[in-house]
């Protein structure tokens, strides 16, 4: 165990002494400061006039938002919001966004005015408990029935639909909100899988390419210990930048908009989901996908080197794909392809895609919801290509120099 | 303590490289002469284990080649091999150390009194980009000589040192051959005049000539030159 951690410590050493690793990390450290910070930066002009600044709308709107926080969406509230809202009801934006009316009077509902507009946009006079959550109810069943999703399936959401309970309660989630969007934990993936295209591709490669690998592979733990040191310290590498990005993006999120809102129902936000989550619930699913998805890119970056020989190789493998799942939308009939192509990294941590899919994958009468199967089948990818790569590893013949 | 290397093959394609070598080394010094394309390099990977033959087998008191075991007891300075540049000369030897499987203790101490023997203990700290060709091959040694290895095997060693360092490290080898098998290859004649218990000439992968050098009749490198007339000429 000590050897293994001492070749660990050594393993580290090398692949953050690399330029392919300490080069892309800054820059994507500088880019991503840089996008963090751009969030508060700039103002909303109106007409060529200057209204407010980007940070003074969302101190506004974050103080305004938690007065409302913890009141339930009921006849009493939607009263409340439609009385405020009658007031500036048929007048263009640029006639009363400056007027204090709308400043003190309107602005304090616009949380609740999002929240309807999302769910159905219906019209501000018809704007009742029972109108909202009957207009809800009829999108939800639309999107389920023409979800191309199986008799089996539509009944289990029906089932979830059933333990939601209404009238939802406000709550001011913006952090949580811009975390699980694509600005959040999906960006981190994102950037993190160039990182890891880039550096974690060199990590045996280099061991050919610089002729070192004859005295590894000759020694007592060259062929053991040495590959399982590799793979975790690559490992480590990874999960280091990832949790700098986190908390990078977590702590801008919270500056910016407070850590409020955890146990918000993600119907606040997604309307015609039926999936019993909160937006707290969905950030920990999220950042266990990214952890594990980011993992499995680094062990098969490392691993497809190795296999192809070619850190180039690897890296187009890599980056390839990456663009792919951005860019290559499956068609849903083919429903095998499309529900695998959904648990790609970048489009299960996508909210109004591979993560709120309403395809499920059924063991029997157990019945997992994509992001909750994605955990599993990426642990089992790993253990997969951590062996395959072992054997590849090992039969590393060194010829022809 | 015996090597033995039974029936050896590797085949390229319709190309043999190395032809049925069967050999039994006990300790002493091995010196293999060769032209290039002998086969030399490919017959040490294979002892080495880091090249698998078509045919035949490399033991070590049983232990097959393959084995964790064996490696235990190998030291192997390749002819062109690569360092980490931004390692240091103790780092690298010391990472080495823990890849042999020794323990922390030992391998600070026998690091260090490889430092001092290769003369690199001044520029232990450096990072090894910064060293020279002669400096880089000494820490080549010193990595094979860590584990006090049973079986040493060196391809082309003395490429790079100064003639100093040669009779330095000629002695060297010399006494490691008092206790292990050591076999190292050369194109340098004299060397091996100095410290080969016995002397082996590879020729299109096949052993032309084993012997000890009272056997050689006459001067060693006029009987390599004979030897070899046809490809050099």
């Amino acid at each position: 165990m000590r050897e293994f951690a001492t070749l660990f410590t050594y393993e580290v050493k090398k692949i953050s002494q690399s330029k392919s690793t300490w080069v892309p990390f800054f820059l994507l450290l500088v880019l991503f400061i840089f996008i963090q910070c751009t969030f508060s930066m700039g103002a909303v002009y109106l007409e060529g006039e200057f209204l407010e600044t980007h940070a003074q709308r969302e101190k506004i709107e974050r103080k305004n938002g938690l007065k409302l926080s913890g009141r339930k969406i009921d006849d009493r509230l939607l009263n409340e919001y439609k009385t405020a809202y009658a007031k500036v009801a048929g007048k263009e934006p640029t006639e009363y966004l400056r007027s204090e009316v709308y400043q003190k009077e309107v602005r304090p509902y616009s949380g609740v005015d999002s929240i309807i507009q999302g769910i159905t946009g219906i019209a501000l006079n018809e704007v009742t408990e029972d109108t909202l959550y009957r207009a809800r109810s009829a999108a939800v069943d639309y999107k389920r029935e023409h979800s191309g999703i199986s008799q089996e399936e539509k009944a289990y959401w029906l089932k979830q639909e059933e333990k939601l309970k209404t009238p939802f309660t406000y709550q001011y989630a913006q952090s949580w909100i811009y975390l699980i969007s694509m600005e959040g934990v999906y960006r981190i993936c994102l950037l993190v899988s160039f990182f890891i295209a880039v550096s974690m591709s060199g990590v045996f490669f280099n061991e050919h390419s610089q002729k070192t690998d004859q005295l590894l592979l000759c020694s007592r733990f060259g062929r053991t210990r040495l590959y399982r040191a590799k793979i975790v310290a690559g490992i480590f590498v990874t999960l280091v930048v990832t949790l700098i990005l986190y908390g990078i993006s977590l702590a801008g999120a919270f500056f910016m908009w407070g850590a409020d809102g955890f146990h918000a129902a993600i119907q606040l936000f997604m309307g015609d989901y039926s999936g019993n989550l909160s937006v707290g619930q969905i950030f920990i699913s999220m950042s266990v996908i990214l952890i594990l998805s980011c993992v499995l890119t680094a062990v098969f970056t490392m691993v497809l080197s190795e296999l192809l020989r070619s850190n180039i190789g690897a890296m187009a493998v890599v980056l390839v794909m990456l663009f792919a799942s951005r860019l290559v939308q499956i068609p849903a009939e083919l429903r095998i392809i499309s529900q695998f192509w959904s648990f790609l990294p970048l489009n299960i941590l996508k909210l109004d895609f591979g993560f709120t899919d309403y395809r499920l994958i059924s063991f029997g009468n157990v019945h997992l919801t994509g992001w909750q199967f994605v955990p599993f089948f990426y642990l089992f990818l790993l253990a997969l290509v951590i062996c395959l790569g072992e054997k590849v590893y090992c039969r590393f013949q060194v010829q022809g120099r | 303590m015996e090597l033995i290397v039974d029936r050896l093959t590797k085949r390229y394609k319709n190309k043999l490289v190395v032809d049925r070598l069967s050999l039994h080394f006990k300790e002493g010094v091995y010196g293999l002469l060769g032209a290039n394309g002998a086969g030399k390099t490919t017959f040490m990977r294979m002892i080495c284990g880091i090249l698998t033959p078509s045919e035949g087998s490399v033991t070590f008191d049983g232990l097959d080649v393959t084995q964790e075991e064996y490696r235990a007891v190998l030291g192997y300075l390749p002819q062109d091999f690569g360092y980490y540049p931004h390692f240091t000369g103790r780092d690298f030897l010391l990472y080495l150390a823990a890849l042999k499987g020794l323990k922390k203790q030992q391998a600070v101490r026998r690091t260090e009194e490889l430092l001092e023997l290769v003369s690199l203990t001044g520029a232990a700290e450096k990072k090894i980009r910064t060293y020279s060709g002669g400096m880089k091959q000494r820490l080549g040694i010193a990595q094979a000589l860590l584990n006090d290895p049973k079986i040493l095997v060196l391809d082309e060693p003395t490429t790079g040192l100064d003639p100093k360092e040669r009779v330095k490290f000629r002695n060297l080898i010399e006494r490691l051959g008092k206790d292990s098998i050591v076999i190292f290859s050369t194109h340098i004649v004299s060397d091996i005049e100095h410290i080969a218990d016995k002397i082996l000439m590879m020729r299109e992968g096949k052993i032309v000539f084993s012997g000890t050098k009272e056997e050689v009749e006459g001067d060693l490198e006029e009987f390599y030159l004979e030897t070899f007339s046809e490809e050099i000429s």
